[in-house]
């Protein structure tokens, strides 16, 4: 089954919001929290948020 | 149907987490897509305190649930947030169909096993 490898993308932000690309290829906008991302992504489409981790081992949503 | 899985850090390369696509909706507020995990042993669902604040949910700290896990584990939640929308999207040959589903049913099934849970201490 195809895997999405985001541990690139991902790795240099280890706390807030950040959102990606559709297709998860680049960060579109990154924030300390989920108001100021939504401000910056000011109801844009094509992205994906996810919350950032140091480490997503026992991640729980 | 299927979903990819990911790759996230601090998870090892050969194992993969199943994130899928989700819309939080509160009275005329909505998110954008956002992944969340799909675990399909839990009983309850959870959602970060920041996004619900930004939603507009009211959170009462007074009401919670002692949400017990691996090893008798145990972690205080508030419960509040009413409903989540699953968007799935379907490729079937060269047509796209899009599906939403309102959860709604699925939390006031949880809703009513939290209040059975309350009672029963």
């Amino acid at each position: 089954m195809t895997k999405i490898d985001l541990t690139k993308l991902l790795q240099k932000y280890k706390s807030g919001w950040v959102a990606l690309s559709s297709d998860y290829k680049r960060v579109v906008a990154s924030a300390k929290n989920f108001s100021e991302l939504q401000d910056k992504l000011k109801n844009r489409s094509n992205v994906v948020v996810i919350q950032a981790f140091e480490n997503y081992y026992n991640f729980v949503s | 149907m299927r979903y990819p899985y990911f790759l996230v850090p601090g998870q090892p390369r050969n194992a993969s987490t199943p994130f899928i696509k989700v819309i939080y909706k509160h009275a005329t507020k909505r998110t954008t897509p956002m992944l969340a995990l799909v675990d399909s042993g839990a009983q309850v669902s959870f959602a970060p305190l920041d996004l619900a604040l930004w939603l507009g949910v009211r959170v009462d700290t007074k009401k919670y649930l002692d949400i017990r896990g691996f090893n008798n584990a145990q972690s205080r939640v508030t419960e509040n947030l009413k409903s989540i929308k699953f968007g799935l999207r379907l490729k079937m040959k060269e047509r796209s169909i899009q599906e939403v589903m309102e959860s709604e049913e699925a939390i006031e099934q949880i809703e009513e096993l939290i209040k059975k849970i309350q009672n029963a201490k």
